[in-house]
């Protein structure tokens, strides 16, 4: 129990921190939502606390608890004042007609689950040490280092270690962002000694964020409070995001989380013209270059989609946009698989497509997900046109995924079983979100088109305007 | 949404969603046991049933008690094979193993041995599955190639020493029906997956090998619910709403998130047991590489504080990557290298299950199978593992 104390301030301070610069950002433009500024919030605590890590090792501090603190107080106490000084209320879409008692019912057994399920994963986290490959081949390995040293030591490759032209370490992934090391490092420091158990709370902490950041958007793009519960219960019960706050220790919950928040601000902000929830899709999309290679990808992918918001009205503008998509999925596709482009034999892809479906449909890692996305987007097919943007971005990230899978080294992944699952994992959650907000919007659908339409009114509103500016 | 049925006394749309999920499944499973058992007709004889007492022993490990057997392995002798028949039988007559007995002691397992009338000196067998907590759960055995023709020996095997005697009630082999394939399927989805070094790619949802998956039927059980809805909407002329749709893809995935979930509370019993209560090093002493873990430990002492370059290699990736992981923060190579004149004098190696290395203790050399030499002074050895420092002559 003596642990108790530190690890609560390990996951608290960044936290804090995180959630008080995302309410300034959102007071700054008269906003204010609690949900989605502790879920924002503890990404971008996470964002904060390894920056600061950085900065203190670039001019040569030690890495320490005490003025990592200090720095992260003075933001906290900055940002909370600031908001304060801000006259801003809750945003919430407007207001819903009463949900079905059914739905109310599921909402309860959905939300039970979710406690349940959060108490099951927590004993892992807690308990277990290191227990995946990479987890402790190739992220943990750093930050066994930096936290020891106290400060960030280079890794390099196992040639240039050989060669002795510099100091540093060696690992089986050298290159990769320092995010998740330096976050596993910030709770050894905090605790004091090393515990490859016990550092990996953030990984908890990540699912809790997750929750209340899908909850909070759904609630400001109009769904219910019901309806927002089943859907981030949809997202949370995902078997292989369970494993991964389980085994932590990978960056790709992490990056499925950042994802699936600057994905649902995306269509806020396509459905509202909002500028708060511009700083929300910005403050989850700058982290994910810097957890994981494939997050210049997924970033990439949601500028697309920023741009199609600002520009794409058009069919000639659609159009060209489009072709920019598929050329920078093409680029990004040949930069990741620089020489691994492989266009296999006809067999080889038979091989990936037969793997692929096994993955999708027959095995327990996704539950229902490949079946009921696909099948939502067809029967709200008008209301993913509503939100073209985000729908082309995520169409955009199936596309990279496609290519990778299909065309580089990544389909021997698919075929044996490894990367296929965690490479899904990343866009798993924003798919899911998208498809439970399009099932609502179609839920609530009028017959008669002049009725009023509480709550996809803001989706709707946007394809309105979109069209009547094209008949302009 | 829906115009609500107000006063007809019918079930609601929902509450059909629901019925007609729970009874699309139950036909789907069915219709599914018939397509992947064995052909209907097979296997009509009378069960072949020994109690533990009618078993015959190989040897003094087992000895009746009661109508029971009673099997205490040793370390010394630590397999125990139980005769159940040695008349000659059809496989046909029969595709489904039960056996009545105690949860098995930990580290033991039990299989079902045979030999075919047309392979007659070549053993068969097929492990027999437990549940979490040991207790043997019927086998069916239509899906082993090897189960067919005549078999003349019939026998149980029980390997692995006890740290308690194991007692067994009796064995019945009869013959397979729809019911025991679909019991099959069931316990398929239900069995425990523990984690393992897959585990962070894929789940399999139960066991690796199935005959039917699970989301794929309850997938289509919510399909043929929705469709349900639909109809008996318009058969009572109402507008089908969004709850009730909504209703019956949610059970579907409920029904797989409900068995995920109870895999995820058995997956944290095994964690506590496996972790609670433990420091730091006495988790890694009780974790698969714990041996290797003692090891490194060991070797940690003899190194200096400040951290030291050291190469690490292993026969087995595996070992060689968790080595550099113990022995981090020092300057580890843990990648498969073949070249000792790498090394430079003061710089530290440390080898674990290495078969192509052995120290000359006479020289104070370490010697390649390739005839590469390493001046080399161990500070630590065991058997089949060391920690040296670098001699003054380096490697050549």
């Amino acid at each position: 129990m003596s642990d108790a104390a530190p690890l609560a301030f390990g996951i608290a301070v960044p936290w804090l921190a995180g959630f008080a610069v995302v309410r300034a950002l959102l007071a700054w433009h008269r906003d204010r939502d609690t949900w989605v500024e502790v879920g924002y919030g503890h990404f971008v605590g996470v964002l904060l606390v390894t920056l600061v890590m950085r900065c203190m090792n670039a001019i040569g501090m030690p890495l320490a608890v005490v003025p990592a603190t200090i720095v992260m107080a003075i933001v906290a106490v900055g940002g909370l004042v600031y908001a304060a000084r801000r006259s801003s209320t809750d945003v919430r879409g407007p207001e819903t007609t009463p949900e079905p008692l059914a739905l109310r019912w599921i909402a309860a057994v959905a939300l039970a689950l979710i406690a349940i399920r959060l108490g099951t994963l927590a004993v892992d986290v807690l308990l277990r040490p290191l227990f995946a490959w990479d987890a402790w081949s190739q992220w943990g390995t750093k930050a066994k280092v930096w936290s020891s040293l106290r400060e960030i030591a280079p890794f390099m490759g196992y040639d240039e270690w050989l060669a002795r032209t510099r100091p540093g370490y060696t690992d089986t992934a050298p290159n990769y962002p320092a995010t998740i090391p330096l976050l596993q490092t910030w709770m050894t420091l905090v605790l004091g000694r090393w515990d490859d158990a016990l550092m990996n709370l953030p990984w908890l902490a990540a699912f809790v964020a997750l929750g209340a950041g899908l909850y909070g958007q759904m609630r400001r793009l109009g769904a219910g409070a019901s309806w927002s519960i089943v859907a981030t219960y949809l997202v949370l019960s995902l078997p292989l995001l369970d494993t991964h706050v389980a085994l932590a220790g990978y960056a790709d919950l992490h990056v499925a989380a950042a994802y699936a928040l600057a994905v649902l601000a995306l269509a806020q902000w396509e459905a509202t013209r909002a500028r708060g929830a511009l700083v929300l899709l910005a403050s989850a999309a700058l982290l994910l270059p810097l957890l994981k290679l494939p997050g210049i990808a997924w970033i990439g992918t949601l500028a697309l989609g920023t741009v199609i918001v600002v520009f794409g009205t058009t069919p000639w503008r659609m159009g060209g946009l489009a072709a920019a998509v598929l050329a920078v999925t093409v680029a990004i596709g040949f930069y990741f698989g620089s020489g691994k482009v492989t266009p296999d034999a006809a067999a080889t892809q038979y091989r990936i497509v037969e793997s692929l479906l096994q993955h999708l449909y027959a095995f327990g890692s996704w539950n229902l997900a490949w079946y009921l996305v696909p099948l939502t987007v067809a029967l709200a097919w008008r209301e993913a046109l509503a939100l073209k943007a985000t729908t082309v971005a995520l169409a955009c990230g199936f596309a990279f995924l496609a290519w990778t899978f299909f065309f580089t080294q990544a389909g021997d992944w698919v075929v044996d079983y490894t990367t296929v699952n965690r490479a899904l994992l990343h866009i798993a959650p924003a798919a899911i979100a998208y498809a439970a907000l399009l099932a609502h919007a179609r839920a609530a659908r009028p017959v008669v088109q002049t009725a009023a339409v509480p709550v996809s009114s803001a989706m709707t509103q946007a394809a309105a305007a979109d069209a009547g500016r094209e008949v302009a | 949404m829906s115009v609500p049925e107000v006063g007809t006394g019918r079930p609601s749309l929902r509450a059909i969603a629901v019925l007609a999920w729970i009874a699309a499944f139950a036909v789907l499973l069915a219709v599914t046991a018939l397509i992947a058992g064995p052909p209907p007709g097979a296997g009509d004889a009378p069960p072949l049933t020994r109690t533990g007492r009618q078993l015959v022993p190989n040897n003094p490990n087992a000895r009746p008690q009661g109508d029971a057997i009673l099997v205490a392995n040793r370390r010394e002798a630590p397999l125990t094979i139980l005769a159940i028949s040695q008349q000659p039988l059809r496989t046909a007559d029969y595709g489904r193993l039960a056996i009545d007995a105690e949860p098995l002691p930990p580290g033991v397992e039990v299989a079902l041995l045979w030999i075919r009338l047309d392979q007659p000196g070549k053993p068969h067998d097929q492990r027999i599955p437990t549940d979490s907590r040991g207790v043997l759960e019927p086998a069916l055995l239509d899906r082993d190639a090897a189960w067919s023709g005549d078999v003349t020996l019939l026998a149980l095997g029980v390997k692995g020493p006890m740290e308690r005697p194991w007692m067994l009630r009796s064995v019945s082999l009869q013959p397979i029906t729809t019911g025991s394939v679909i019991g099959d399927i069931v316990r398929g989805w239900r069995a425990f997956e523990r984690w393992d070094g897959r585990s962070i790619n894929v789940l399999f949802g139960g066991r690796d090998e199935q005959r039917a998956w699970f989301p794929p039927l309850a997938f289509a059980a919510s399909a043929i619910a929705a469709l349900a809805v639909v109809v008996v909407a318009r058969r009572r002329r109402v507008r089908v709403g969004p709850a009730p749709i909504i209703v019956a893809f949610l059970i579907g995935w409920l029904a797989l998130d409900v068995r995920w979930q109870l895999n995820l509370v058995e997956q944290a019993r095994s964690t506590v047991a496996e972790f609670g209560g433990k420091t730091w090093e006495q988790k890694h002493a009780s974790m698969e590489d714990a041996d290797l873990f003692r090891f490194v430990q060991a070797a940690r002492a003899r190194l200096p504080a400040d951290p030291v370059r050291i190469f690490v290699n292993s026969d087995l990736e595996y070992f060689r990557r968790r080595a550099g992981f113990h022995l981090y923060p020092h300057n580890v190579l843990a990648y498969s290298w073949a070249e000792p004149s790498q090394l430079r004098p003061g710089e530290y190696l440390l080898l674990y299950q290495k078969a192509d290395v052995r120290f000359d203790t006479a020289q104070e050399e370490l010697l390649w199978a390739n005839g590469r030499r390493l001046d080399a002074k161990p500070l630590l050895v065991q058997r089949g593992a060391g920690l040296f420092v670098v001699g003054p002559k380096g490697g050549r």
